[in-house]
């Protein structure tokens, strides 16, 4: 009781954001052993690495003159993106959001306030795979093709790091992507290499996914009748719902914060292969998105008919009906690799999928002293063989912490802390 | 007095600071001329087809986990995106005027002002409801607030353990068994139903009798324009204290979603 009141007089002293108070020595260690629980619920409150200060955020945004944008995609023409800079020379971080996240997605904003209070200026993109980047900005139109997804980012980069040298000097420069986009900074620092535009001081791969084919591949293996025992998908989220549902009845909420979300994880009762039904749920409906904004870009007549304008009065229901069945194998076959033969992209399937792995680049990875790992032994996108590949190419590079699933421990002190330093 | 001035003058510095930043903000999206990036070529069709024939179309609703019936869905996808221009071009930049000028605790104690207001339109519900501990909690927090919590600026009722309950019209109307009636999205105020939508008019009443006799006990002599800053600070206030924004959900289903989500929050609070 004690403490409330003395938080509410701290209240009105301190509510002009300065939560500065880090966790001092004794901080517990991470609690969720379960990597999938750690995936869904992140970090505690009590356990979260507290930037010392915060920038002021801008929100910018660019276009490209005369694209051809659908009349659904009014509200998505611009690229937007953000900046938060010092107010004098520092080095600059570009952050790269991961699969389906936007710029000013919860792991970015925190991100982007770590990193510019260890005095970076940052710019925060929005993943190639959002629905933003695919109408603004990407080239082709189409996610998922990593060097065409990368060359889109790299262009962006270029621009973006024309407009921060307008404002404040840059000292050097760095890139950091967590997920897909951690995958994405890899692919950046070897492209970097050929190209020289950026010189790259360090890459800092969060969590990254190692192959992107192979993990999106996992995710749609646990909603198979073999990981659910027979039982439909939409049974198991809807047990989620309920359970949240009852949590949500019996209490008072205000907002859905990361204290609300620790109470949830001890309330929640559910086994690993139903965890695993959300977490793949989540990224269905991501690629969804992400299928349906490039069907419509394209007008390729994949789940909308090439003969069809969608306008701004149509359901689109029925569309996301249908690409709840697609699985990104589906994806790949039916529609990313027609359209790479389409281009004129060469090689066979293998090869193509090949090139969206961080093995295609292993020999670079290596030799490049510049790149820095901080993950997790027990991320449900890896496979034992991922771990093994991480832990072979950047040796001392890489920091895995044995648990915290994908991205579950992010915001945790001792996290927080490695990325700092692997950095620096 | 004198910190007053200072704080004033800041205030003040801090809103033509804003203003300007507000009319600076179009200039900010530059241009690219990238002729290779116009997306011309869009003579691919894929190979295969998952189009949703009829019979998928007319089942839609039911066939999905996240369907809601929507009988006036023009009209609703008319208002949503009105709702979203309006957003973005006068509710937000006031919102982030108000957030610019007022500095976090004098925002805290005119959101909890409004909210102690709110407990009487709630007390209200709560009785028609038949929900008496959340009456007498009701009660006790606007007690409580009006007096310790000087004129509810301060929330100390929560602090003591008195959570805040809210319970409007749409919801008595549920609880008496009225049917939520189809979706709807109102001008400005987002998404709603059939039921909720008249919830509003009773709850509209309460409030505005509220107001005028507490207008009339504090010897308003300028009673329109004390209604205008009322309503004003209502509205900004409320804006403020929703993170929601439109578009920004990641994905292109986002009105699906946010239908979804609605009806099914709904139908926990009267069931809550």
């Amino acid at each position: 009781m004690a403490k409330r009141f003395a938080a509410l007089l701290l209240f009105f002293s301190a509510m002009t954001f300065a939560p500065i108070c880090l966790a001092g020595d004794g901080v517990d260690p991470y609690p969720f052993t379960d990597p999938y629980k750690a995936t869904v619920f992140g970090t505690p409150p009590g356990m979260i690495y507290k930037p010392q200060k915060l920038g002021f955020v801008a929100n910018k945004s660019l276009s490209i003159k005369n694209r051809h944008i659908p009349e659904i995609f009014w509200y998505a023409e611009d690229l937007a993106y953000s900046m938060v800079l010092q107010k004098k020379s520092a080095p600059l971080l570009f952050l790269v959001a991961g699969t389906g996240a936007k710029y000013d997605s919860g792991k970015m904003r925190y991100l982007a306030q770590v990193f510019f209070s260890q005095g970076y200026h940052v710019v925060c993109l929005s993943s190639p795979t959002h629905f933003n980047f695919i109408v603004s900005a990407s080239k082709y139109a189409a996610a998922g093709y990593v060097p065409h997804d990368v060359e889109d980012l790299y262009r962006v980069m270029l621009w973006c790091k024309e407009v921060v040298e307008k404002r404040q000097p840059v000292e050097n420069i760095s890139v950091a992507g967590y997920s897909l986009g951690g995958l994405h900074a890899a692919f950046l620092a070897h492209l970097d290499s050929q190209r020289g535009d950026f010189n790259f001081r360090k890459a800092l791969l969060i969590n990254p996914a190692v192959d992107l084919y192979e993990s999106a591949l996992r995710f749609d293996t646990w909603m198979s009748p073999k990981n659910t025992g027979g039982e439909k998908p939409v049974e198991i989220i809807d047990r989620f719902f309920r359970q949240f549902a009852e949590f949500y009845k019996t209490r008072e909420l205000e907002k859905l914060d990361s204290e609300v979300l620790y109470q949830l994880s001890d309330y929640v009762k559910a086994t690993d292969s139903e965890y695993r039904v959300l977490i793949a749920t989540t990224f269905r409906i991501t690629a969804a998105s992400m299928i349906f904004t490039s069907d419509v870009c394209l007008n390729a007549g994949y789940v909308v008919p090439a003969d069809k304008a969608l306008t701004k009065y149509d359901p689109l229901l029925p569309y996301m009906n249908v690409l709840a069945q697609v699985r990104f194998e589906d994806y790949f076959n039916e529609y990313l690799y027609p359209y790479l033969q389409y281009l004129g992209v060469a090689g066979s399937k293998e090869e193509v999928i090949r090139r969206c792995s961080l093995k295609s680049i292993g020999g670079y990875l290596k030799s490049a002293g510049k790149i820095v790992v901080v993950g997790n032994e027990d991320d449900p996108i890896l496979s034992d063989g991922d771990v093994g590949f991480l832990k072979e190419t950047f040796g001392d590079r890489a920091t895995l912490f044995p648990h915290g699933g994908h991205c579950g421990n992010m915001q945790y002190v001792d996290f927080v802390e490695a990325m700092i330093k692997m950095i620096r | 007095m004198k910190s007053g001035n200072a704080i004033s003058t800041h205030s003040l510095a801090r809103l033509v600071c804003v203003l300007a930043f507000v009319m600076l903000l179009p200039a900010c999206a530059s241009r690219k001329i990238a002729p290779e990036l116009t997306l011309e070529d869009r003579q691919f069709r894929a190979p295969v087809s998952h189009a949703p024939s009829k019979k998928d179309i007319k089942k839609a609703v039911e066939d999905s986990y996240f369907g809601v019936d929507d009988p006036a869905n023009n009209f609703n996808r008319t208002m949503y995106s009105f709702n979203a221009h309006f957003d973005k071009y006068v509710f937000i930049p006031v919102v982030m005027t108000y957030e610019a000028v007022l500095i976090p605790p004098v925002r805290k104690g005119i959101s909890n002002g409004i909210d102690n207001l709110n407990e009487v339109p709630t007390f209200v519900n709560c009785v028609l409801q038949g929900k008496g501990k959340k009456a007498v909690v009701t009660v006790g927090r606007f007690l409580i607030n009006s007096t310790i919590g000087i004129l509810g600026l301060m929330d100390v009722a929560t602090e003591l353990g008195l959570p805040r309950h809210e319970e409007d019209f749409g919801q008595t109307l549920g609880v008496w068994g009225v049917d939520e009636g189809p979706y709807l999205v109102l001008p400005i105020l987002g998404p709603s139903s059939g039921r909720d939508a008249i919830g509003l008019v009773p709850d509209y009443f309460i409030t505005m009798y509220q107001m005028e006799a507490i207008y009339s006990a504090a010897d308003v002599n300028d009673k329109p324009t004390a209604r205008n800053v009322n309503t004003a600070t209502r509205g900004v206030n409320t804006r403020a204290n929703i993170p929601f924004r439109y578009y920004s959900t990641d994905t292109p289903f986002e009105y699906e979603f946010v239908r979804f989500l609605y009806t099914k929050k709904r139908e926990l609070d009267v069931q809550k």
